[in-house]
């Protein structure tokens, strides 16, 4: 009997687990890691008819099936056909590879577009339609991003060197009178850039003749021969006048250099900090009665080295600055620090100023009684610069001279009512000469003198009108305000509470390179256990021997600044976004609210974002530009873009307490619940949608189709007007400076494992090839960012990522253009392969032999001690129904030899 | 499962419809494929022993798309020889008669023959599994009784699945070959002196092909077989092609100029060089027809030990080089080594089908059971609220489920966009199942 019939005990079904690893490469050469979507796709096969072409090639293969018919015809009437099927030939030839067989699906990287695209339309399904399904499986699934930074320090070719953070520091703020811990976690990312090349000290907190922070190369390298561990050396008081790089690694306190003292400048051990790896650093010293004087580093919670210092304080009051990130070096005495933060800055920049009386040049009117004493007793004598009030003729108009006599510059004073109650004089035409001054004041006291007016033209072509007295009796009087030229575009101007200081008066030339956070400066000695404890969480309070704090935590309010709206203007505003709305809803530019994340906490001060800021640039005709293009013209903002990055320090978990002082400014800070949540920064609803137009610019030939011209993502150059054009063309108010990856499921099979998604960036723009981004994901649908080899952040989900749907998502506006020139992918797919096993039992006795006529009973070997005397070969096995149609066949790979005391188990796997 | 009423409805018979089509595709070979040894691949199955290093050879080849060590190369074809063993090639090396048989029935042939009982055997397997038979031979035309149209000496090539598919399509097929060798010094005087089993023939190719199977084809044991014939003269009838198997068995003798001198080095049991400079376990056929084997050659003064110096395709080669050496010789020299095609073919793809036809009247799914349907009234959404009384209910039909009989879900359907119904329309869906 050749047939055996199977029971259910016969068939088992199980379940295979796949993991197929997929890598994916995209750069500007291309694709590499595309699927075939037939995997067995060949050149050599085309199509007949190519699929829904009714092209000139379509019609060009039709004709080829045309030609065969043709071809058999002539084959009927004739019996030489080789010349007709030669050219069939050739024509086979020239046809292209099928288009079908050749389709390749690649992992798409998209942003959202400024347009109404499928982009927007994939946006808007996962962020409505699949965050909300998997919300209750991933906490990414929000759309808003964890408030967890570190502050990114980087040089490179295109990057400027000379950056910091600069924060005021007025009256001895910042500084610890007598004892002082310096607290900081800190990673250094980068190395030089060749063997050859030394590693320049770069400093991480300097406060000009009081302390400076350095982070100096040790002497291990990596198998490259690049520096890959290093040191912290901290020079105090006098000592500070040195240039970090000129001090000795091997004797830091030897010689005098350049006559100064290096007595008090120490070093911890050598190669205690390591290269990408996060070290949480500590230097404390408690005055000369703690230990005898004696202060110490301390590495990652342990003693790494004690120093001594002789004196009693390291103080050294007055107006200074602390600088993060790099080393001030005064040259001249034109240097002064206070000047970063002239009137004029400080006003730009909505910063403290050292000039508070001095007003901002800038403002077309500034308004007298701003700059008046208070009280309200009449006939005090006033001062004021160019900003003088009272316009006694409105609508007269003066023509005056100035310049050298040779050639008299003519130009009018024109008293001018505009509105009613709003006077003003236009000066038009002057030239910004000291002659243009000095003409003015004259001509003014001229006018004005039977008024009390009395000008003057100052060393530094200020016109100063003095002489104003307030009437008697009169608290406000109406003061109408004046046109003034800018006191820093006269010639030799160099006023220091308006200007800052020239770049030949200092040096910031010890450009840190490394990320930190948690920077805490006490003025207090802390023992081991607090510095330990406060290495791991962030502070809740602030407590009266903090002096400096930064953790960067992202806050909702700056100061009131020049805020870009496009490229070419600017308006004073606030900002309490991580990015500019404006500028992203707008015309799609990308820059970073770097105020925002840089507030200190201890004062609320804001620091100077030196070289790491755009200002508005001259609009120049010419091809289009889209926003981004010109913003990155600016290698400021390319750093400044970069230096607030997702934290992927694991060894530290923050404290939000801090944050919640602040309630009135919490809907920043709030779930998809609508309850408050400091540790998430929400990017949905960040444009109010009120004032949203019902059309606008959405033909590429007209901007302003509806509205007016007003700035387009495809002409930036337009003024902004009060509408935001990418907000108005897709109505959608959540963030769009976020990225997609989306693989399809040929590449994962049933879901992405979890655990295995890597994504890379080895060249982040704007940032020369030096700044890198490594995103994995945390099992949880988070990404995070992945770069040190120290414990990693996993919590930190700067990404959500969908793994049945393939689809990963950069929340992050921190990382600029996650892949925009090129990035690596791997991960593992999950796949389940069922299979039916079919066991097939082969008794002994049974199939011994064959119903094959050819069959013929043999022995089955030569060997004496075999008993049988018939066998037969199993080639293969049919699979029959209960209707015995053969549903499926087996064939064996080498035929089996059955004997009658033979016993098999034939086990088919059938996968589905 | 409950069905609830109106969202389902019965199938009936009239409404299921089972279909087959074939879908074709052209397929390209193109002539370096076959040539280049990148794309052409080996397996060292056969093994000799004794005398010399031995020949190492396949039982056949394969050829690629590609370079055949890339993971995405597909194999097209695989190409062998084959001798009939009553056939004149077989018989020739034993004098005209058949070769002699031991006492375990093997077939013995003369030490000047390689591989002979292997291209039997690949001839026999062929014909057992093309004509049910395996010791049948081969005719062209098929059915012809007559010895001349007997296939002999066959060149087996056998198209992977891959590309055949279910079948090659009739009158589709076409070859591009050289039937005449490179010219060698005694073919022409003109020629120069060197070898020639290695030359890509310079000769213009005969196009072989299929056309007239739609009118001769025969069904036999492995399924339909038509007749390949010479382009230039479609009487003359050069092979076989088996739609079903993908099988093509060329006549050697007539694709062939077979009595056309060759010459070069092939594989060989010889333990010595045959010049002094080749490697052992060469062979020289075809050279110099001044030197006997053995005997002083009076161009160099090396002692030779050299083959016939009259050797012919036929039956020299076919029967002293091994399969390798034979499959190399057509394919590097007979298929040119151009980017041209070599030969060309329609396969097909039988695809059965399901049609379920979901016709769906005015009067029905015009309302939907999904609750955001109706308001927390329980009314139908209309478009301007407050007309719920005059506007007319509709629905959007994205997908389509297809139930059994106890309302298990089987198959689902999604439309590529959703479709408005109304009670003003009737649609017929039609879902099509391929397997």
């Amino acid at each position: 009997m050749s047939i055996i019939p199977l029971s259910i005990d016969n068939f088992e079904n199980y379940v295979i687990k796949t993991h197929t690893h997929r890598t994916f490469s995209s750069s500007s050469a291309g694709h590499a890691g595309e699927l075939r979507v037939f995997p067995r796709g060949s050149d050599i096969e085309k199509d007949i008819v190519p699929p829904g072409d009714n092209t000139a090639s379509s019609a060009v293969n039709q004709s080829l099936e045309r030609e065969r018919h043709d071809l058999l015809y002539s084959a009927s009437l004739r019996t030489n056909i080789s010349a007709i099927v030669d050219n069939y030939l050739n024509e086979i030839n020239d046809a292209e590879s099928s288009r079908s067989k050749q389709k390749r699906v690649a992992v798409i990287r998209f942003e959202p577009s400024s347009k109404y695209t499928k982009d927007t339309g994939r946006k808007n399904t996962v962020k409505q339609v699949l965050f909300p399904y998997y919300s209750n499986l991933y906490r990414s699934c929000d759309w808003a991003y964890p408030n967890y930074h570190s502050i990114n320090f980087f040089t490179s070719s295109d990057v400027p060197s000379s950056s910091a953070l600069i924060y005021p520091a007025p009256s001895g703020r910042f500084l610890p009178q007598g004892p002082f811990t310096f607290e900081f976690w800190i990673n250094p990312r980068y190395s030089t850039d060749n063997v050859s090349a030394a590693f320049r000290a770069g400093t991480i907190l300097h406060r000009s003749s009081s302390y400076a922070i350095s982070l100096v190369s040790g002497t291990s390298v990596d198998v490259d021969g690049k520096p890959d561990a290093f040191r912290i050396m901290l020079q105090l008081g006098h000592s500070t006048g040195i240039s970090p790089s000129n001090i000795s690694l091997e004797n830091p306190r030897g010689a005098p250099i350049s006559g100064t003292s290096s007595d008090l400048v120490f070093l911890s051990s050598n190669n205690c900090i390591k290269k990408n790896h996060w070290h949480h650093v500590a230097i404390r010293w408690g005055g000369s009665d703690v230990s005898r004087g004696s202060g110490s580093f301390i590495i990652d919670g342990q003693i790494d080295e004690n120093f001594c210092i002789p004196s009693s304080s390291i103080s050294s009051i007055g107006d200074s600055a602390l600088f993060v990130g790099n080393f001030f070096e005064q040259k001249s005495d034109s240097g002064l620090v206070t000047r970063f933060f002239n009137a004029n800055t400080a006003y730009a920049d909505g910063l403290e100023s050292y000039f508070p009386s001095v007003p901002p040049a800038g403002l077309n009117y500034v308004d007298l009684n701003n700059v008046t004493p208070a009280g309200t007793s009449p006939d005090v004598d006033l001062t004021a610069k160019i900003t003088f009030k009272n316009i006694p003729f409105p609508g007269t108009e003066v023509e005056f001279t100035y310049g050298p006599a040779a050639s008299p510059q003519l130009t009018t004073i024109e008293f001018v009512n505009t509105t009613a109650g709003a006077h003003q004089i236009d000066v038009t035409g002057l030239s910004s000469t000291k002659d243009c001054a000095t003409a003015l004041k004259n001509k003014i006291n001229s006018l004005f003198s039977s008024q009390g007016f009395f000008t003057s033209v100052s060393s530094t072509n200020v016109v100063t009108i003095t002489g104003f007295r307030r009437p008697s009796g009169v608290i406000n009087p109406i003061v109408p305000e004046i046109d003034c030229f800018e006191p820093s575009s006269i010639e030799g101007g160099d006023d220091p509470t308006i200007t800052d200081p020239s770049d030949s008066s200092f040096a910031l030339n010890h450009p840190l390179n490394a990320e930190i956070h948690e920077i805490k400066i006490y003025e207090s000695y802390r023992d081991i256990n607090s510095i330990i404890s406060g290495s791991q969480r962030g502070i809740s309070s602030i407590s009266d021997d903090l002096l400096f704090y930064l953790p960067p935590y992202f806050t909702k309010t700056t100061n009131e600044r020049n805020v870009l709206q496009t490229p070419f203007q600017a308006t004073r505003s606030t900002t309490n976004d991580p990015f500019n709305a404006a500028l992203s809803f707008g015309i799609g530019g990308r820059e970073i609210n770097l105020p925002n994340f840089l507030r200190e906490f201890v004062h609320g001060t804001f620091p100077r974002l030196y070289h790491l800021t755009a200002s508005e640039v001259a609009y120049t005709a010419g091809e289009p530009r889209s926003a981004n293009d010109i913003l990155y013209d600016n290698p400021g903002l390319r750093k400044g873009n970069l230096t607030i990055l997702p934290n992927d320090n694991g060894q530290f978990f923050p404290d939000y307490t801090l944050l919640a002082s602040d309630p009135a400014n919490s809907d920043r800070f709030v779930n998809r619940f609508g309850d408050v949540d400091y540790s998430y920064i929400n990017l949905d609803n960040m444009v109010s949608l009120t004032n949203i137009a019902l059309g606008t610019a959405t033909d590429d030939d007209v901007a302003g189709f509806l509205l007016g011209s007003i700035a387009t993502p495809e002409d930036p150059g337009l003024a902004p007007g009060n509408i935001l054009t990418i907000l108005n063309r897709t109505r959608d108010p959540s963030s769009n400076e976020v990225v997609f990856f989306d693989a399809s499921n040929l590449y994962y099979g049933n879901s992405i494992k979890q655990g295995t998604y890597d994504l890379y960036d080895s060249n982040l723009e704007g940032s020369g090839g030096k700044v890198s981004m490594r995103l994995r994901d945390n099992s949880l649908g988070g990404l995070y960012r992945a770069d040190c080899l120290t414990a990693h952040a996993t919590w930190n989900e700067v990404g959500a990522l969908l793994y049945d749907e393939g689809i990963g998502v950069i929340k992050s506006p921190n990382i600029p253009f996650f892949g925009m020139n090129q990035w690596d992918l791997e991960f593992d797919g999950d796949y389940n392969v069922h299979v039916l096993e079919i066991n097939v039992p082969c008794a002994k006795g049974m199939m011994n032999s064959s119903s094959n006529p050819n069959w013929q009973k043999m022995l089955p070997s030569s060997d004496a001690n075999v008993a049988e005397d018939r066998f037969c070969y199993i080639t293969g096995l049919n699979l029959h129904d209960e209707n015995f149609n053969v549903v499926a066949r087996m064939n064996l790979a080498q035929p089996v030899v059955k004997k009658d005391s033979d016993k098999f188990l034939f086990r088919l796997k059938i996968d589905f | 499962m409950a069905l609830i009423p109106g969202s389902y409805k019965d199938l009936s018979d009239g409404d299921t419809r089972i279909t087959k089509s074939t879908l074709n595709q052209l397929v390209d070979v193109i002539q370096e494929d076959i040539s280049g040894s990148f794309t052409r691949r080996t397996y060292q199955v056969f093994v000799t022993g004794g005398i010399g290093p031995g020949v190492t050879s396949s039982l056949f080849q394969t050829v690629y798309d590609q370079d055949y060590t890339l993971q995405t190369a597909n194999p097209i074809f695989d190409m062998s020889v084959g001798l009939f063993v009553s056939g004149n090639t077989v018989q020739t090396v034993n004098n005209g008669n058949p070769p002699a048989v031991d006492s375990a029935g093997k077939l013995l042939f003369p030490s000047q023959s390689l591989m002979m009982r292997e291209k039997i055997d690949i001839y026999k397997q062929f014909a057992k599994n093309l004509l049910g038979n395996a010791d049948s031979y081969f005719t062209s035309p098929f059915d012809s009784t007559s010895d001349n149209d007997r296939i002999d000496d066959a060149l087996f090539i056998s198209f992977k699945r891959l590309f055949a598919r279910d079948r090659i399509k009739k009158e589709t097929f076409a070859l591009r070959f050289a039937t005449t060798g490179a010219l060698s010094y005694q073919d022409d005087s003109g020629e120069p002196k060197g070898p020639t089993l290695w030359t890509t023939s310079e000769n213009t190719p005969t196009i072989f092909t299929d056309i007239g199977a739609a009118t001769s084809t025969r069904r036999t044991f492995g399924g339909d077989v038509a007749d390949i014939v010479n382009a230039s003269n479609t009487n003359s009838k050069v092979g076989l092609i088996f739609y079903e198997h993908g099988t093509i068995i060329l006549d050697l003798k007539k694709v062939l100029s077979g009595s056309q001198h060759c010459s070069g080095t092939i594989n060989a049991m010889n333990a010595i060089s045959p010049d002094g400079v080749l490697p052992v376990g060469t062979m020289v056929i075809g050279q110099n027809v001044e030197s006997a084997p053995g005997v002083t050659d009076p161009d160099n003064g090396i002692a030779s030990r050299r083959g016939n110096p009259r050797a012919k395709y036929i039956p020299d080669l076919l029967v002293s080089a091994s399969i390798d050496d034979i499959v190399d010789h057509i394919a590097t020299t007979r298929f040119s080594s151009g980017s041209l095609t070599a030969m060309t073919f329609q396969n097909s793809t039988q695809i059965n089908s399901t049609l379920f036809f979901c016709r769906v009247s005015a009067d029905e799914f015009n309302f939907s059971t999904n609750p955001t349907y109706t308001d927390s009234n329980g009314r139908i959404r209309v478009i301007d609220v407050g007309q719920e009384s005059t506007q007319r209910s509709f629905t959007f039909p994205t997908t389509i489920g297809l139930h059994n009989g106890q309302g298990d879900l089987l198959a689902v359907a999604k439309l590529s966009r959703p479709i408005e119904k109304n009670d003003e329309r009737d649609i017929t869906f039609r879902v099509r199942l391929d397997f």
